[in-house]
């Protein structure tokens, strides 16, 4: 649910935000991350909640918000290889299925479904081995929200490891494998798929009003 | 139309050898600046014959050297979403210490570095306020400004410092098959610059974190180490303005480049620099300073009086920022 | 394309706005700002270009800055000088910055200028302006600042006010006169004096020490504790402002004396002064000297006599006459820079120093004098 503290966990993860405790294992190696370069240098990748604010840089093509994360591996000797550039927007436009006639266009002409693929196809493209999804499909349309589930299915049934974050029950339990639940910035609960119903979720989830 | 013919003669005989990749570069493609550019070399040329003429285009280069120095430092910084207001009174502040340096019996080229450092000094001063202290960079490098000033004047005692050393005077003053130094530096610096704002790695995380800072920063890019570089070149390309400023004025004044923030700001905007961040070229910032310039120089040769000349220059800063706004509102429906 | 149109029409407006503040500045006048025909006067500058007429010699005037009244005068004076004597003039203001003012030289120069009178914008640039101005073939003289190099010896020919002796003079009437202004100067190691000067500039240093020296020989008896010095150097403030904190300060640390003698080098100093002055109650015992006399000529149309006895009165037409003078003989009689001025040329110097000095005035007789 809203306001538990998922955002914040992520950060963390992500090196994003301060951690207090704890450590973070990839593929079950310990890993030190200090910040967002190190995580995306360890394979974790964080599409933020607010794709607007947070993710999209709205003035700059397609093309550039996709090279964003991954600009050493666009170019050589710090120097942007722009055929390479071109080459991987023009891929992930056409994998992604992004609407659009020309990858210069400017992101801010998009509409939401497709800004949030332009933002996946950024994670992608940094090649992660973790990927965590904050609300993906927040202000999306259905066709584009389906796209995004079979996209995220598919990722996971071929090795990467998602963490998708969403306060939309159904979404969680179709998606998901398994689902941990947050209360008031701690884990409440953790269900497999199987184990999962309405009435034990919203249990562990809802904050006790007694 | 014989103009343009002429405007691109200019140009490319002002940027000596390097040319067709140097224009390509540059992304000389702004239609609007090049119009208002045509018209004004128009007008004045019609007004007085002597406008138009080889010399006078090498006039408005050389006028327009150290101020296309800072618009550089401050085309990079205002692209990042940043400012700074003391890169005129670090220009001065090089300039007497440069002086000082010559007078002292210091060779010509350690005067110049230790200059070079001075400004790199400051950018990283400016950093500091900026990112630990996390001051307003407007406020902040105002502050810079009047501490640079301030020392400059301290240091020589409010008295400029005459420079007779031949060799220091030369690295201003020389010409290069009838083309000032200050001209190639010039020239030099915007293609250089240019390329790494274009081309590079460093150049596109520029534009990145001025368009969106956080998604930047969840990018992987680092704005506080982004802006320190950023600082430290506006101190350097300052330092430099204003050491081959002292030198070509045989003299290193604390009052010497004070008020001319304010055009390189201006070239840069008119140059397509917006202050949300994240919009600009360096090509099109190259533009707006001959712009300014040619507009400055125009009207000193049809003798317009000097109070004129400043109401005149407001409204081009102003007709800058109607383009500025103009120009955002087409990109930000 | 929509655009397209759109970006052409913002380019047209921006050339627009231009256009209309070019024809809407004035004429090079600064009496008269909003001449009407600005397009008859754009059209005059071309044709006199164009008319190459061998006889007509076009003189550039770089002045350190417009916004005093001294300089405006000069260029009415020099333009009032043009139609007597036929040269045309042209005229830039650097504004205090030496960068500016080489821009406009390198301007002047581009646009045929065949002398240059120069105030120069800082001291320390004069070689660079002089140099220029000499490759090119156009011979300078300085106004009012001296141009000098390295070792304090002139570059070029100057005209500059007589600064020790308006100084002098200044004392000199004071001796004459002090009876009749009701200030007591009989006993002398009860005076104070005070020169206003500002430090960084060579001549004001001069003009100062004129009038200090004369002052000392002519009362031999103050003590030499008694006499100071105000310098607005030390001030940040703009000139009269400066001037009057530094003279406060000044008479409030010396309480114990309470008659003054004081000389402002520059008129705008003297004001400041001359509110010092009143705002402490000295109104009846100082006297007030000034060099430059149009401060004083104001405080006297208003009725007050005291405590501004006497200024020394000179024009920007005494100093623009001698510059016009010695650039046409130059320019036009073919004489160079040595040869000029051959009886203000001063030991150890290759060139001269013309000086003019000007007139003492006072409450009594300026409407006479001054025209």
């Amino acid at each position: 649910m809203v306001g538990a503290g998922r955002t914040e966990t992520v950060f963390s993860i992500f090196g994003a935000d301060h951690l207090d405790s704890g450590e973070i294992l990839v593929q079950g190696k310990p890993v030190s991350i200090r910040g967002p370069k190190s995580a995306i240098r360890n394979g974790i990748g964080l599409c933020p909640e607010d794709r607007k604010e947070q993710g999209l840089i709205l003035q700059k093509s397609i093309r550039e918000n996709i090279s964003a994360a991954v600009l050493n591996k666009v170019s050589k000797n710090q120097i942007i290889n722009k055929k390479k550039e071109v080459k991987l927007a023009v891929n992930t436009v056409k994998q992604f299925n992004v609407k659009t006639h020309s990858i210069e266009k400017k992101v801010v002409e998009l509409s939401g479904g497709n800004q949030q693929k332009v933002i996946l196809g950024r994670w992608l493209a940094s090649d992660p081995k973790i990927l965590i999804l904050d609300e993906p499909t927040k202000g999306i349309d259905v066709g584009a929200k389906s796209e995004i589930y079979t996209m995220v299915c598919n990722l996971a049934r071929n090795g990467m490891g998602v963490i998708f974050i969403s306060s939309e029950l159904i979404e969680v339990i179709n998606v998901c494998d398994n689902i941990i639940i947050m209360k008031e910035g701690s884990i409440s609960g953790l269900l497999s798929r199987g184990e999962c119903n309405e009435e034990k979720v919203l249990s562990l989830a809802m904050v006790n009003k007694q | 139309m014989m103009d343009s013919t002429y405007k691109f003669i200019i140009q490319v005989k002002a940027m000596g050898k390097k040319r067709k990749s140097a224009l390509n570069l540059l992304k000389l493609n702004n239609v609007t600046l090049i119009i208002v550019l045509i018209v004004v070399v128009a007008i004045f040329s019609v007004l007085n014959h002597n406008y138009f003429s080889r010399s006078n285009a090498m006039n408005i280069l050389y006028a327009s050297s150290v101020v296309g120095l800072l618009a550089i430092g401050q085309t990079y910084l205002i692209i990042g979403g940043y400012i700074d207001l003391s890169c005129a009174s670090i220009a001065s502040l090089s300039g007497v210490l440069a002086a000082i340096c010559i007078g002292k019996g210091i060779p010509w080229l350690s005067a110049l570095l230790i200059t070079l450092i001075l400004g790199a000094a400051i950018g990283i001063f400016n950093s500091i306020l900026t990112n630990i202290f996390s001051l307003q960079p407007f406020i902040a490098t105002l502050a810079t400004a009047s501490m640079c000033e301030g020392f400059g004047y301290i240091i020589c005692g409010g008295r400029s410092v005459p420079i007779s050393n031949q060799s220091f005077i030369a690295i201003g003053a020389t010409k290069i098959f009838g083309i000032p130094l200050p001209v190639i530096y010039l020239v030099i610096l915007f293609i250089i610059f240019g390329f790494i704002l274009e081309k590079t790695v460093f150049g596109r995380s520029v534009y990145i974190i001025g368009g969106n800072p956080t998604a930047g920063y969840l990018s992987g890019i680092n704005p506080k180490k982004v802006s320190t570089i950023l600082y430290v070149i506006s101190g350097i390309v300052s330092a430099f303005a204003g050491t081959t400023l002292a030198a070509r004025m045989h003299t290193g004044a604390a009052s010497a480049v004070l008020g001319s923030e304010f055009n390189a700001i201006t070239a840069a905007v008119l140059g397509g620099v917006s202050f949300t961040g994240g919009s600009g070229s360096i090509g099109g910032c190259f533009i707006g300073l001959i712009i300014i310039q040619s507009f400055s120089n125009g009207l000193t040769m049809i003798n317009v009086s000097s109070f004129w000349q400043k109401v005149a220059q407001g409204m081009l800063l102003i007709g800058a920022l109607l383009l500025d706004d103009f120009r955002r509102k087409k990109l930000t429906k | 394309m929509k655009v397209k149109v759109t970006r052409r029409l913002m380019a047209l407006l921006l050339s627009t706005i231009l256009a209309f503040t070019l024809f809407g500045c004035g004429s090079s006048s600064p009496s008269t700002p909003d001449t009407a025909p600005e397009d008859t006067e754009g059209e005059k500058e071309a044709t006199d270009v164009d008319a190459d007429t061998t006889d007509t010699i076009k003189i550039g005037y770089l002045n350190k800055t417009m916004a005093i009244q001294w300089s405006q005068d000069v260029v009415d004076a020099l333009e009032q000088l043009g139609k007597e004597q036929n040269f045309e003039l042209v005229y830039a203001d650097a504004d205090f910055s030496p960068e500016a003012q080489l821009e406009q030289l390198n301007t002047f120069i581009n646009n045929d200028v065949d002398g240059i009178i120069c105030m120069v914008a800082d001291e320390g640039m004069a070689s660079a302006v002089v140099e220029t101005a000499n490759e090119a073939g156009i011979p300078v003289v300085g106004e009012s600042l001296r141009m000098e190099d390295e070792n304090d010896l002139l570059i070029t020919p100057c005209v500059e006010l007589d600064a020790a002796k308006c100084g002098a003079m200044n004392m000199d009437w004071v001796s004459e006169n002090w009876e009749s202004t009701g200030v007591d100067l009989s006993d002398e190691t009860q005076i104070g004096f005070i020169q206003i000067i500002d430090s960084q500039l060579a001549n004001e240093i001069v003009r100062g020490e004129g009038a200090y020296n004369e002052f000392k020989v002519l009362f031999p008896n103050v003590p030499e504790k008694n006499c100071f010095i105000a310098d607005i150097a030390a001030d940040s403030a703009e000139l009269s402002e400066a001037a009057y904190n530094q003279v406060s300060t000044i008479f409030s640390a010396n309480t114990a004396i309470t008659t003054w003698v004081l000389c402002g080098v520059m008129e705008d100093y003297a004001l400041g002064a001359c509110r010092a002055i009143e705002d402490i109650g000295y109104v009846d015992s100082a006297i007030l000297t000034s060099i430059g006399g149009e401060r004083a000529i104001q405080e006297w149309e208003g009725g007050t006599k005291a405590p501004w006895y006497c200024a020394n009165y000179y024009t920007g037409m005494d100093a623009a006459k001698l510059c016009a003078d010695g650039l046409l003989q130059i320019v036009r009689d073919g004489k160079i820079e040595e040869e000029i001025w051959p009886e203000y040329i001063d030991d150890g110097e290759t060139y001269a120093s013309a000086k003019f000095s000007g007139t003492i005035i006072t409450y009594d007789n300026y409407k006479d004098i001054v025209k």
